[in-house]
């Protein structure tokens, strides 16, 4: 289990910001020997409820850009890089917790719980058993874990494509392959059809 | 420093459908706040169009109580791919979208600003429009004359035309609504202004010439809000009406009616409008303003809070399923 040193609270649209600061906090404890300008280990330091008001500015009425997360990232010159990724499936997110690498899963809470379309929620994964997800879930600070039945998440994550937001070291590296959407089978499938 | 270089396999989805396309693209440079709508196919570009979900917090002081509610917009933007590259040709820019969703917001607040002046104007809900001793200095022509007309004085045409054009503006609101008319003369100039049996009956109806002129100042409100303020210039309604909007506003989205500081009411009303700051004459007035608002009966007082009124909240609270709003899931025990 990824071991998160703090909770954050957020709601609404700021749920992004407090996953991206977790996540931060996460790779200033476990990375210490990176280059961290300013940010100190002491997580309750003003730089971090700064690091809070800071990010919430950088949040739109549409949600918050992954670009600007970047941006953001760049102005404290964290020594992390930041990205989207449309995954192929959940087997993404067991690598990523496999090699320590908290995801920032955005998936449709409304829909998990009503089966009604609502706004993306970002949460980031810690851990994950046979059946579920165990989430660090900003609405539900400080209660420091959640679990999500994988059933229903992925149901829920398919709303938003398998998006995931990931911070990782600078130094790290992915190794990335694209599946089309069509695999080889249904695309002769398609072609047979389409000869008919 | 640690120049450890960790290497990971990740299986991405190609970005081969025009959904896939848009939403890398939404997430990219909007949020995940937008959510696609059914793609369009055209002749060489896919279209598609895009809404949004946009989080509003509801707090009442009082229980200390919150509700996170998620407005959905649909059809906010749209973006169109290429067929031929698979690559965004063009996107609706986001500050396009912040103005989109603004409107959208705005014409929510109009929609329940339209419905409340019906229900405060309604006489049945017996509000005290007379107590709003700001707003009247802009009403005093239409003041004056109910006045006049409910103690059996009744001014000719030319007495009224003489004071000024708004003074027969005014009077003419009254003729619009049938509380007046003017009686047969030998010449337009001559005739004298005169109350109807409506006005008489709702008189005795209402027992009073005070509670009369209330009664009346409703009902033209509620008919002529929105022309009081473009063709007549009367804008001294306009805070009345907007506090009160932003508060009922609120307790819609809420489902019951709410307990909020005078200091939050204020902020409620900015945030309700666009944004637009309080003037600084209005801010100035502001307790003033919310005073008026409860002698009137429109608000009450709890305690050190502000809270409405249970009568106009009823009437009101049915149009909380027209609003496009989603409550956000409870905490899991």
């Amino acid at each position: 289990m990824i071991k998160l040193p703090k909770m954050i609270a957020a709601t609404g649209n700021d749920c992004v910001v407090a996953s991206v600061q977790m996540v931060c906090m996460y790779w200033r404890q476990e990375k210490p020997n990176l280059k961290w300008k300013d940010a100190p280990v002491d997580f309750d330091d003003p730089f971090w409820s700064n690091f809070n008001k800071k990010g919430v500015s950088y949040v739109r009425k549409t949600g918050m850009p992954t670009n600007n997360i970047k941006r953001f990232l760049k102005t404290l010159e964290m020594p992390l890089s930041a990205e989207h990724q449309i995954l192929e499936d959940s087997q993404g997110l067991r690598r990523l917790m496999d090699a320590q690498i908290p995801p920032i899963v955005l998936y449709d809470r409304q829909y998990y719980f009503k089966q009604i379309h609502g706004l993306a929620h970002a949460v980031v994964f810690v851990d994950y058993t046979k059946e579920t997800f165990v989430s660090a879930d900003p609405a539900f600070a400080p209660k420091p874990t959640t679990r999500l039945a994988e059933i229903d998440f992925l149901e829920a994550w398919k709303q938003n494509k398998n998006a995931v937001i990931i911070i990782n070291p600078k130094i790290y590296r992915f190794i990335k392959t694209e599946i089309p959407s069509t695999n080889l089978l249904q695309y002769l499938t398609l072609e047979e059809r389409g000869m008919q | 420093m640690n120049t450890t270089h960790i290497r990971l396999h990740l299986r991405i989805q190609k970005l081969d459908r025009p959904e896939l396309v848009a939403y890398d693209r939404i997430l990219r440079r909007y949020g995940a706040g937008c959510y696609l709508q059914d793609t369009e196919e055209k002749e060489d570009y896919w279209r598609v169009p895009f809404g949004v979900h946009v989080p509003s917090k509801i707090r009442d002081e009082k229980t200390e109580r919150e509700k996170i509610l998620t407005f959905s917009f649909d059809s906010i933007g749209e973006v169109l791919i290429r067929k031929s590259s698979m690559r965004v040709m063009k996107a609706t820019p986001l500050r396009s979208l912040g103005k989109r969703i603004q409107g959208r917001r705005i014409e929510i607040g109009r929609m329940v600003e339209q419905d409340l002046i019906k229900v405060i104007g309604n006489p049945i809900m017996h509000i005290q429009f007379s107590k709003f001793r700001h707003a009247l200095q802009g009403l005093e022509p239409l003041y004056r004359t109910l006045v006049r007309l409910l103690q059996e004085e009744y001014p000719t045409y030319n007495e009224s035309a003489s004071i000024g054009d708004y003074y027969i503006d005014q009077i003419s609101l009254l003729l619009d609504i049938g509380y007046a008319q003017y009686s047969p003369s030998i010449s337009d100039t001559h005739a004298k202004l005169i109350a109807t049996n409506k006005l008489k009956e709702l008189r005795v109806r209402e027992g009073s010439i005070e509670k009369t002129i209330d009664a009346v100042l409703g009902i033209i409100l509620s008919e002529f809000y929105y022309d009081l303020q473009r063709r007549m210039r009367i804008f001294q309604f306009v805070p009345y009406v907007k506090a009160s909007t932003g508060y009922y506003g609120n307790a819609i989205q809420f489902g019951k009616l709410l307990s909020v500081s005078q200091e939050r009411l204020k902020e409620i009303t900015r945030e309700y409008y666009r944004g637009v700051p309080v003037t600084e004459r209005v801010s100035y007035a502001y307790p003033t303003i919310i005073g008026e608002l409860v002698e009137a009966k429109i608000l009450e007082y709890d305690g050190d809070y502000i809270t409405g009124r249970e009568e106009i909240f009823h009437k009101l609270i049915d149009m909380r399923s027209e609003l496009p709003i989603s409550e956000e899931p409870v905490i899991l025990s």
